[in-house]
């Protein structure tokens, strides 16, 4: 992997920070130490105490120059260091979210692109794949560097493209998958079902050789049943129309099997159902190479909760039964669930002032996603973060923007996570998300630190951002130019 | 009292009851030469139907003017809602010219509650029929029709007797056709249960909700789900109903896939003349209106019954104006006697 597949990015702004006193948590072990961030290089995690130290074998020549000089000048060294005081809080790699909507390729607003960024800072999120599923869509070599170029504008997060499966996300002709893997793009996705089963297997037969990831999403759109609810009790009772489970079984087990015939990588996006998670499961026991993603509201969420006709309810897929929300939690502790996703839509309020059953489905969700999955009662640490940060950057080869190793050499791109700081968004008061339901939801878990490749976006729980952009914020004129800017999803 | 009426379950069984104890007060006043009360004199009514509806605009509008309401009238075909202006946008415009009460009706289920929570506090909404969802007020006229079919008011010749506390109970009442897609049966479910009656849901399989059972159990109280029986045959239960509830069968849904043709339906679930014949002598026959002739009922059958006086459409409708002067006096009424309109 190279950074290819993402964008020049301007040197750290901070020359040397130091995360002293948390618990570094990685797959599979803890420990105590601190770490200490050159240039936007990790070059030291050493015991606790030792700081402020890094390892100067493991500085360039530049940067031995730069310390030698400020120790030299004696405050100077003081002058330059940050320090983050994480003790009592976990300190681990950035969280990657396979699925978020940041904003349309061609766009000559990129202020959008940055909100985004902010948000998914606050979330703890230091890399997004961006969804394809723009007006129009990312097909194409041109629009990949006009997201690159825009994506450079946004300095929080890192924005990883997607592009589409077919041409125009038509679903009839393949997109040009092999050059645009050639220009560094893992993740092919034309963000919903793909109801032509002898065209995903051409798509992951032609994928497989390039080593990228084909994503669908398994729902009963593909055999014409689209549904805002999930179908039972509370759909009938409701009276909406109600998209069954077995929708979602029969189109994952349609991919799954293309998957089996092909030998490609196959991503299941946004899964719903006990059902899919037992084929995932199945799957993966017989040795494919099938991934599998939940969004993390599907692991608060039921049906019921949809009953007052909110259409901040509406979900996509719908959220299902507490039996399938069981599911899911189990999956995500026992890993047959990879990756837990914001799917961020960023709606403008009066687009949520309309029917339940019309509403598009989505809303702002990359400030509380992680803290959702992190606070769960039932989801452990380590399989939180595998969901949140190892596993998705794996799939999406990202492990140097977020979910890699902590160790010199590796580019700093970390979070600190107090798993015992109750927040709402409500009360925050600096929260980018005007539609969402969370607003007084009590989260228990924050992302107290954001660092992206060695620099504080996110500061004891603040966002660190330009002026022009806390202006934005502060205007809800801007939520309405996202509506122009977002192709409604599911379109 | 503010307050809203969204589905007939808020109000449970007593308010139903008083609902239709209210009802009585207001079929008098229809009888009288100057069908007129001032007890909403002052107040304005505003009707939001975001779907076509004759009837029940007719009913709501026709019951506020008969309360001396002021009626204000809205309907999708006039509005600005085809000039991008939201479904909210339209409702806090309405609101802010100084409404008392909303009446809405719309082609998507839960739009009323929704209305409900953007309103302030001083409005009430009343639902006048969403999606597939609610339609309360035909609930309570239907309710009422029957209770006063079975139990007639004192100055009409005496029926079977039936105590004078609005009551359903010992009936057995058939709701047949299209359930899925009707918020009138699931309306005409709540109040029939409430008020003590067995109800028998007769409908081929794939005009019920997906597991129906369930879906009766986890949405009525235990008591109540107990006396409601699910079948897919007529002519199994068709001797044993006291009422039988047609539904209106819309022809998309064969279009749908739903059903197999309209001959079959009929053959099937229509009421002809020969399972009119095999009714129980005091058996009646329910309609929400408009009556597809040739579907749900057959011109014959529906001759013969309505001769006999067993077809309650035309009562259903009287009832419908009353039940909703009834409801717009409870929910926004001030307590004003309802002596007679001095002015007019």
């Amino acid at each position: 992997m190279t950074d290819a597949a993402t964008f020049q990015r301007e040197p750290a702004q901070t020359p040397m920070l130091a995360i002293t006193g948390g618990e570094i948590v990685e797959r599979g072990h803890r420990r105590r130490a601190d770490i200490t961030v050159i240039d936007g290089h990790i070059v030291g995690v050493d015991e606790p105490g030792r700081f402020p130290r890094g390892n100067l074998e493991d500085l360039d020549e530049r940067q031995r120059d730069e310390l030698a000089a400020a120790a030299r000048s004696g405050e100077a060294v003081f002058t330059h260091f940050d320090e983050i005081d994480a003790t009592g809080c976990v300190v681990t790699s950035g969280f990657v979210d396979l699925c978020a909507r940041v904003a349309e390729p061609l766009s000559v607003e990129p202020d959008i692109m940055q909100i985004t960024a902010m948000a998914a800072a606050l979330g703890g999120f230091t890399a997004l794949v961006a969804q394809p599923d723009t007006d129009p869509p990312l097909d194409r070599l041109g629009q990949l560097a006009e997201l690159r170029r825009l994506g450079g504008s946004a300095p929080n997060c890192h924005i990883v493209p997607a592009a589409t499966l077919t041409f125009e996300r038509a679903g009839a002709q393949l997109a040009p998958l092999a050059e645009l893997a050639d220009a560094g793009v893992r993740w092919f996705t034309d963000v919903g079902p793909q109801p032509d089963w002898s065209l995903l297997c051409r798509a992951l037969q032609y994928a497989a050789p390039l080593g990228v990831t084909v994503a669908v999403r398994p729902s009963g759109t593909a055999f014409g049943i689209a549904a805002p609810m999930h179908e039972g009790a509370v759909s009938a009772r409701m009276g909406i129309a109600g998209e069954p489970a077995e929708a979602e079984h029969v189109a994952a087990a349609a991919a799954i099997s293309a998957a089996r015939r092909t030998r490609g990588r196959l991503h299941l996006d946004r899964i719903s159902a006990a059902g899919t998670v037992e084929l995932v499961r199945a799957a993966k026991a017989e040795g494919l190479d099938v991934s599998a993603s939940i969004t993390a509201e599907h692991l608060l969420f039921v049906d019921a909760d949809a009953a007052s006709f909110d259409p901040l309810m509406r979900a996509e897929p719908p959220y299902r039964a507490a039996s399938d929300r069981a599911a899911l939690v189990a999956g995500v502790n026992d890993r047959t669930i990879d990756a837990v996703v914001s799917a961020h839509t960023p709606l403008p309020p009066h687009d949520k002032d309309v029917p339940f059953s019309e509403a598009p489905p989505g809303f702002a969700s990359l400030e509380t996603c992680a803290a959702i999955v992190l606070g769960h009662p039932d989801i452990e640490l380590d399989a939180a973060l595998d969901a949140l940060s190892w596993r998705p950057a794996e799939l999406a080869g990202v492990t140097h923007l977020g979910g890699g190793p902590i160790q010199p050499g590796q580019p700093a791109n970390l979070v600190v996570i107090d798993l015992d700081r109750p927040w709402t968004q409500f009360t925050r008061e600096k929260s980018f998300a005007r539609v969402s339901p969370h607003h007084d939801r009590r989260l228990n878990a924050q992302v107290t630190e954001t660092i992206i490749d060695g620099a504080r976006t996110v500061r004891s729980g603040y966002p660190e951002m330009p002026d022009d952009l806390a202006r934005e914020r502060a205007s809800i004129h801007a939520h309405r130019r996202w509506s122009r800017l977002v192709q409604e999803p599911g379109a | 009292m503010s307050g809203h009426l969204l589905t007939l379950g808020q109000l449970g069984t007593e308010g139903i009851a008083e609902m239709l104890s209210l009802t009585d007060r207001f079929v008098e006043v229809g009888q009288r030469p100057i069908p007129r009360v001032p007890a909403l004199r002052g107040r304005t009514v505003a009707t939001l139907f975001f779907e076509e509806s004759t009837r029940t605009r007719l009913a709501f509008e026709t019951a506020a003017k008969r309360l001396s309401a002021d009626v204000m009238t809205f309907s999708a075909s006039s509005s600005s809602l085809s000039k991008g202006e939201s479904l909210r946008d339209t409702v806090e415009t309405i609101e802010a010219m100084g409404v008392d009460a909303m009446v809405v009706r719309h082609r998507s289920s839960g739009v009323p509650a929704q209305v409900a929570r953007w309103v302030g506090d001083g409005v009430s909404v009343l639902n006048g029929g969403d999606g597939w969802h609610a339609h309360p007020t035909q609930g309570l006229q239907d309710a009422y029709t029957l209770w006063r079919h079975f139990c007639p008011m004192p100055d009409e010749p005496p029926g079977t007797a039936l105590p004078d506390e609005p009551t359903l109970s010992g009936l057995r009442i058939g709701i047949v056709g299209d359930i899925v897609h009707s918020r009138v049966a699931r309306s005409d479910i709540e109040a029939y249960t409430a008020l003590g009656a067995s109800v028998v849901l007769v409908a081929p399989p794939t005009l019920l909700p997906a597991q129906p059972r369930d879906w009766i159990d986890e949405w009525l109280a235990p008591e109540a789900a107990r006396r409601v029986e699910i079948t897919h045959g007529l002519d199994d239960v068709l001797g044993g109903l006291d009422v039988v509830g047609l539904l209106r069968c819309q022809r998309e849904r064969m279009a749908d896939g739903l059903i197999g043709s309209v001959p079959e339906y009929v053959a099937r679930y229509g009421l002809t003349s020969e399972r009119a014949w095999n009714l129980g002598p005091d058996a009646v026959v329910t309609h929400p209106g408009p009556i597809n002739r040739g579907i749900e009922i057959t011109g014959d059958a529906a001759e013969d019954l309505a001769a006999d006086g067993r077809l309650l459409v035309t009562r259903q409708v009287t009832h419908g104006v009353a039940v909703r002067m009834a409801v717009l006096f409870r929910l926004i009424g001030s307590g004003t006697a309802l002596g007679a309109d001095d002015d007019d």
